[in-house]
Parts: C-alpha cells; sequence; structure tokens
C-alpha cells in the first residue's frame, strides 16, 4: 500500500481505509435512577378511584340502556316518558362518578409522585454535548 | 445529512483550494466516506465551511455540526481570526480557511481527529492515516480523498 503521495499529478481519487478513529458527537443526559419500587408504582396505573368511578358509571349506562325503550318516545315524539325517579337516578349515578372520579384527581397517589420527580429530574438534567470514544 | 446526492444548494467550490499544500483545481470536494461528505469548503464574502461528524463509532450517521459557516452544534464554534474562519471543536482548532481571491482559498490548519476522522494537516501537508499527502495537484478529479 502506498504510504505517501508527495508531489504528484494526482489523477484519481487518494483511497484510505480505516479512517474513522472511533470519535462521536453524543448527547448526554444524566439517567434517572429509577428504582423497582417506583417501576412498580408505575405501573400499577390509575388510581382506585379511577377503577370506583368508572364502576358506578358502567351501571348508571346499564340502567339507561335497561330504559331504552322509555327512551325511545324521546325521538319518536319528542317527549320523555322517564319517571321523574329514573331521570334522578341517572343525574345522581353520572353526578356521583363524576366526584369520585375528579376526588382521584386531586387525592395523592403514588404514581403521580413518581411521575412529579421524574419531570423535575428531567426539567433539572438538561443534555449536553460531548465529543465521546476514541482509543481505535 | 450531505452526500454526494445531496449537496447544499449555496456551495460553489473555489477554482483552486490550496488545501494542506495540496493545489485542488476545480475540485468539487474535498472527502468522502462512502457517499457522505463530511467537510466541504466553497467560495462566499467568507468562505463558506459545511461540517459534519459521526454520532456512531463507525460512522455509519452524521450530524452537521457546521453549516454554511454557522456553528449549529454545541460542540462547534466558528470563528474569524485575521481574516481566516477558523472552525473549532471544543477546544481544537479542526479548519482555518482563508481566501486571498474570490476563487482561491488556502487551508494551512487541519485537525479532524476530535471528530472522529485520522486527518490532520498543516501548511507543509496532511497526514490521512499513516499515509503522508504533500504538494500533490489535482485538476478536475471529482474527490480528492476517499475514505473506507
Amino acid at each position: 500500500m502506498t504510504t505517501e503521495y508527495i508531489k504528484q499529478q494526482v489523477t484519481q481519487s487518494i483511497v484510505v481505509t480505516n479512517l474513522m478513529n472511533g470519535e462521536s458527537i453524543a448527547t448526554l443526559q444524566s439517567a434517572y435512577p429509577l428504582t423497582e419500587a417506583d417501576y412498580e408504582r408505575l405501573q400499577a396505573g390509575a388510581p382506585m378511584t379511577s377503577t370506583l368511578a368508572a364502576m358506578l358509571f358502567s351501571g348508571v349506562v346499564g340502567y339507561a340502556i335497561s330504559l331504552g325503550p322509555k327512551l325511545e318516545s324521546l325521538f319518536s315524539d319528542g317527549k320523555l316518558a322517564l319517571a321523574p325517579g329514573e331521570t334522578k337516578t341517572i343525574v345522581i349515578g353520572s353526578a356521583i362518578s363524576a366526584v369520585v372520579y375528579l376526588a382521584g384527581l386531586l387525592l395523592p397517589n403514588k404514581r403521580k409522585s413518581v411521575m412529579e420527580k421524574l419531570k423535575a429530574h428531567f426539567n433539572d438534567a438538561r443534555p449536553s454535548t460531548h465529543i465521546v470514544g476514541g482509543g481505535k | 445529512m450531505i452526500t454526494t446526492e445531496n449537496l447544499p444548494e449555496t456551495y460553489v467550490p473555489y477554482t483552486e483550494l490550496l488545501f494542506c499544500s495540496n493545489r485542488l483545481i476545480n475540485n468539487s470536494r474535498i472527502i468522502e466516506i462512502g457517499n457522505v461528505i463530511p467537510m466541504l469548503i466553497g467560495q462566499g464574502a467568507l468562505p463558506q465551511v459545511w461540517l459534519q461528524a459521526p454520532t456512531d463509532a463507525k460512522g455509519k450517521t452524521f450530524a452537521p455540526l457546521v453549516v454554511a459557516s454557522v456553528a449549529v452544534h454545541p460542540a462547534a464554534k466558528v470563528q474569524i481570526e485575521n481574516g481566516a474562519l477558523s472552525v473549532y471543536a471544543g477546544d481544537t482548532l479542526v479548519l482555518r480557511v482563508k481566501a486571498t481571491s474570490p476563487t482561491y482559498a488556502e487551508v494551512d490548519q487541519l485537525d479532524l481527529r476530535p471528530i472522529g476522522y485520522s486527518i490532520h494537516g498543516n501548511s507543509k501537508g496532511l497526514e490521512v492515516g499513516a499515509i503522508q499527502v504533500a504538494e500533490n495537484t489535482t485538476n478536475g478529479t471529482v474527490t480528492f480523498l476517499k475514505l473506507g
């Protein structure tokens, strides 16, 4: 292999192999020290109140569906055939599920506290660029 | 990413570029890695420099450091010193180029080692890996150095 090109009229490209020395540009950010306990808290997902609210609301929807024949008159002649007690049940049931759901959002839960810690970490740990590697 | 098929629209090569003692006449490109062009030096009020560095050790992907003589990466810095355009990576001067006419420019300092390529040189010559490259002349060759 030619080891020097000096004072030549070069008519073809000079081809050289293995020119990458392993240095590269990398963007780094300090890692969040995620523990297994935090991982479990994240995986646990939605708080109990959301599940409870969903169950309550499902019951209300099921009840409303069972009243289908009475609701049908609303579309045929524009009159609501529901008894006052039936309407109240649907409205109050929906309201209770909404209150339970919203209460869950306001109450502290472990998943939310881990997410807040993660957010605070990544707000502080800004990414930076470094030249890394080499030694090839 | 600048490649042989994707050159910057504003890039106009110098009619003659003295590249670390090598005279590149009507030469459109200095270095190619595969089809990637890590460095371009073109005409402008100040020399127009494009520089890309690998983002992985094997050189499969590249990130722009300097685009049309503007540093676009936190690791790069462009300065004008005594009429010459200097590009730094970290604290290392990687390229200094000075145009003495609209169609002629000289590169008298080059050190691409901090950004991944084993190439360095000065006004006396170039060292490309273990190969000495000095005082050569090319005329119309498409690419001066091809790296594998």
